[in-house]
């Protein structure tokens, strides 16, 4: 019995935390984006690296693209912590335009999945030390009914020097 | 037995709230935002003081004796750039009535980017920007936008997450107007 009483407690314990979590504040929210973890990308002294980003979005949802349609919406965007590489650029995938019953005019939105890709280049000499790139993805979703706080999550993506 | 049994069950009834909700979200997927909920239990409006566009204070308990809107929202929602010209019209319908809208915006860049929108959307009514905290207190602002009806005595009689239709708000004004005051009931 005490087996069976305990284990129904720790079956129901991340119910209490699940609980105290829906309690949190705002600026935290709903979890719409997640990185979709990739293989390690493979780096050629010398040339250019791209790097690509999957993000995931819970369906039903949309998050702005990285140039929304209206001054007052926060775009998509991915930036990159500093590091051995040289940072060149970033290409966003085309944006769906889409209407929605709030908007009067249609958006410039990506739901689903979308890859967004990083450019680098690689100086001649990049120690084996490099072992992955660090950076932030910042998003803003909505579903048609409502909005969910700008949310910002860590991106790392893992690397090879050759 | 009991003995034994009993701090896991305490836990464990503690924990079943929360758990029905984790369940519920893993099923209901994007209804995490789609709901719109009357107010089981009636519960005191928490007080706060924030400061207007001018510097003014803006309280809560200031308009007790008035039917008050509050509205949390951000520059950045699209649903709710749609309910804010119904505000307006609202304010203007009852407000000599015994009836205010306070408009919190969650803009983390604060007057910067709420100050051109108050102009542009033409708000008529009290506008602060409000903090995590403060809306916590309100039982934590999942989503924007989200409603907070509250009647004279300042109870919270409603809430509303999501876009809502307007003429649902409009009968829940006028209802509280006319147990208030008597004006807006159907035969007056």
């Amino acid at each position: 019995m005490r087996l069976f009483s305990s284990l129904i407690a720790a079956l129901l314990l991340p119910g209490l935390a699940s609980g105290v979590l829906s309690a949190q504040s705002f600026s935290r929210g709903l979890r719409v984006a997640s990185i979709v973890p990739g293989p390690a990308v493979k780096l050629q002294p010398g040339e250019s690296a791209a790097v690509p980003v999957t993000v995931q979005i819970r369906p039903a949802y949309h998050i702005n693209s990285n140039a929304p349609a209206d001054e007052y919406l926060i775009p998509t965007k991915l930036t990159w912590e500093p590091s051995l590489l040289v940072y060149k650029k970033t290409d966003y995938p085309e944006a769906e335009i889409v209407s929605y019953s709030f908007s009067k005019k249609p958006l410039a939105v990506y739901s689903n999945k979308i890859v967004i890709v990083s450019h680098f280049a690689m100086p001649e000499n990049v120690p084996a030390t490099l072992t992955e790139l660090k950076g932030e993805f910042r998003y803003q979703a909505c579903n048609s009914r409502a909005c969910l706080p700008p949310k910002t999550i860590e991106v790392i993506v893992p690397v090879e020097p050759h | 037995m009991f003995s034994s049994i009993k701090m896991p069950l305490l836990i464990a009834l503690a924990a079943l709230p929360g758990f029905l909700s984790c369940v519920q979200d893993a099923t209901m997927g994007d209804s995490v935002i789609q709901a719109a909920s009357e107010v089981e239990e009636r519960k005191p409006a928490p007080d706060f003081t924030l400061k207007d566009e001018a510097g003014r204070d803006v309280t809560l308990s200031d308009y007790r004796g008035k039917v008050v809107l509050l509205n949390f929202w951000a520059t950045w929602c699209g649903p709710c750039k749609i309910e804010m010209p119904w505000f307006v019209a609202f304010q203007r319908k009852y407000k000599d009535q015994g009836f205010t809208v306070i408009a919190v915006s969650l803009d983390e860049e604060g007057w910067d980017v709420v100050r051109p929108f108050v102009e542009e959307y033409g708000l008529n009514f009290p506008v602060v920007v409000g903090t995590d905290k403060m809306a916590d207190e309100f039982g934590g602002v999942a989503a924007l936008p989200t409603t907070f009806i509250i009647d004279n005595e300042g109870w919270i009689t409603s809430s509303h997450m999501g876009l809502v239709g307007r003429g649902e708000y409009e009968e829940e004004i006028e209802a509280l107007l006319c147990a208030q005051s008597g004006v807006f009931c159907e035969d007056s």
